[in-house]
């Protein structure tokens, strides 16, 4: 799981829930991090949320992670300290609007977000704006399916507290008070990542086969589709890797397992 | 149960919008200036989606009626189809839909006149042959109906135009529009079958075998022309037991007269979508079943499909006329078709 926020104050209470440590590592953004979660500090605005979000992508680089980008915003209508799920992101320099898809069950406001360039100050339409979120949900569908990268946001500023009345004292109590209601979207992120992940047991069965002869990229994959059936049908994968390891070449290998797959292929 | 509602800007006015937007008060709405700004880009995930689709509400423009593939259809040369709907209610793992489109959501159509208009159209083009609308290719025709009224709709509109044929193709037992209406004898309800251990491993979500038979049955007992769709065709251990059990539910109370159609419709989709629908289901036992390309296709080792279809085609034809029995070589458009 992995949080992008711009700011320490915003991120503190993050910290202390889930005992993120800072690592030492040099890195050009602070990150912090547990055995299964990772929080980088990107700053505010567009250019420092693409950089932190591809740095973090980069150093950590398992394809379709949970991504959240959390922290403040302003919004038209909504009430201080209303927390929101963005339902479409908009940017103000014309990219294409982004729409995380909605799988989440939760009781939050649900609002559109404006990513601005510079702070707004006249809350034009009733929706949320904030200056991060457009740039962290392009770089985040880069490595990421859509259905994992969220944007959750607590109102700040609103037309009758405009962003100048903020009391920066008060943001870590802010954030602390609504972590209960987003704890829960944690999870439910955490639990669809989950579902989706290559089964560990599979992964070391292909892993086992692949070590047993110098197969080319294209054999390497036609190995791995093969086990991932035999690891479907039911067939042990002790007789799958018995087939590889009898064989003299790797191209025998393959005829091998491909043999000892022809009598479970078939629907129960 | 739908939570999110997506709708393209300008479309709220749409009388269907106003009575989909009442029967769900407390959906969430979300704007967009296009529907394909939601459906169509990349990495969306299918699988998860699928757990918790949204709705999307648009008006398809351009043309609207397409003509099906020459080796498609139950006895008429003029076939079409339509989609009113893209996706279906129902999650069966040999589904193409997974492989054809990037997203799980339901897209509606709601201009339903312009579909009409385009009906009629075609219809029009030839007054002395039938022209045939084939109506649940990117979705199912009346699972959705509580939510599309698209039956409700459209049959007042073929009752007045019987030189035009419709095809509701259809896994749904939610028959109360048709059980309301008077039989036309334009209008074909088909329902697609695969036997009963088949249907509990693949199709997730479908009512039973039993419980679909009995809903046509009870149509066919009204006067409704129905028709079977044995489409596609899944090997699997024991198949001839099993389809030959699953032929003698078929027809062991339906009226012989009310059968209009029985159609054989092997398991071939385009290898892209067949390579999509590996990788969202790796672990999917029907996957890594005897297959091979062959052409743009990905469909059972020649062999097998040819085998498994004359059994079914023998057996059927003990039941049914062979005018009434028709094969369907490929079920599914090609990409970019």
């Amino acid at each position: 799981m992995n949080f992008v926020v711009a700011l320490k104050a915003e991120a503190t209470p993050l910290f202390e829930l889930f005992k993120l440590v800072k690592e030492s590592e040099p890195s050009p953004f602070p990150v912090f991090a547990n055995d299964t979660h990772r929080l980088i500090l990107s700053g505010v605005g567009k250019e420092l949320s693409t950089k932190a979000t591809s740095y973090l992508s980069e150093r950590f680089p398992q394809p379709n992670q949970a991504w959240l980008n959390f922290g403040l915003a302003g919004h038209g209508t909504l009430a201080l300290g209303t927390v929101f799920m963005a339902n479409r992101i908009l940017d103000d320099g014309g990219e294409s609007a982004f729409y995380p898809t909605q799988l989440l069950d939760h009781d939050l406001e649900s609002s559109a977000l404006q990513t601005c360039s510079s702070t707004v100050s006249d809350y034009p339409d009733p929706i949320g704006y904030d200056m991060e979120a457009s740039a962290f949900c392009a770089n985040a569908s880069l490595v990421s399916i859509r259905e994992l990268i969220q944007v959750v946001k607590i109102v700040s500023d609103n037309p009758d507290h405009p962003v100048g009345s903020i009391d920066r004292s008060s943001v870590g109590s802010l954030i602390e008070s609504t972590l209960p209601s987003i704890l829960p979207l944690i999870d439910q992120l955490e639990e669809l990542a989950h579902q989706i992940a290559p089964s560990p047991g599979l992964d070391k069965l292909v892993d086992s086969g692949l070590a047993q002869h110098p197969f080319s990229e294209t054999q390497r994959h036609q190995v791995r589709k093969l086990l991932t059936h035999a690891h479907t049908l039911g067939s042990p994968g002790k007789d799958a890797l018995t087939a590889i390891t009898g064989a003299k070449s790797a191209k025998q290998a393959i005829s091998a397992l491909r043999k000892s797959m022809e009598q479970h292929r078939i629907l129960s | 149960m739908i939570e999110v509602i997506y709708h393209e800007e300008g479309i709220l006015d749409h009388p269907s919008v106003q009575a989909i937007l009442k029967r769900y008060p407390r959906a969430i709405l979300i704007s967009c200036a296009h529907y394909k700004d939601v459906f169509n880009p990349g990495g969306q995930s299918f699988r998860l989606q699928k757990q918790k689709p949204s709705l999307i509400l648009a008006r398809q423009t351009g043309s609207l009626v397409h003509p099906v593939p020459a080796t498609y259809g139950i006895g008429g040369t003029r076939n079409f189809y339509f989609s009113h709907l893209l996706n279906c209610l129902y999650d069966c793992r040999y589904c193409f839909l997974q492989g054809m489109f990037p997203s799980a959501h339901y897209v509606l159509f709601v201009n339903y006149d312009d579909f009409q208009d385009e009906i009629l159209r075609k219809t029009k083009e030839s007054a002395d042959e039938p022209s045939w609308f084939f109506s649940g290719y990117d979705c199912d025709s009346l699972a959705l109906e509580n939510v599309t009224g698209f039956a409700d709709c459209f049959l007042p509109f073929f009752a007045k135009h019987g030189n035009a044929y419709l095809e509701l193709r259809t896994k749904s037992v939610n028959l109360k529009v048709l059980e309301k209406t008077d039989p036309l004898p334009n209008v074909v309800t088909a329902f697609s079958f695969t036997p009963d251990e088949i249907s509990e491993q693949l199709e997730h979500g479908v009512p039973s075998v039993s419980s679909r038979i009995r809903a046509m049955e009870k149509i066919a007992g009204l006067g409704w022309p129905v028709g079977l769709r044995i489409d596609p065709l899944i090997d699997c251990k024991n198949f001839e037991e099993r389809y030959r059990t699953l032929f003698d539910k078929l027809f062991a109370n339906l009226p012989p007269d009310s059968v209009h159609s029985v159609s054989l419709g092997a398991f071939r989709v385009p290898v892209s979508y067949f390579k999509k629908m590996e990788k969202l289901y790796p672990e999917e036992p029907l996957f890594a079943g005897k297959f091979e390309k062959r052409g743009k296709f990905t469909g059972y080792r020649q062999e097998i499909e040819q085998d498994r279809s004359a059994f079914c085609q023998d057996e059927l034809l003990k039941r049914i006329p062979r005018e009434k029995l028709f094969q369907c070589e490929t079920s599914v458009k090609e990409p970019g078709q």
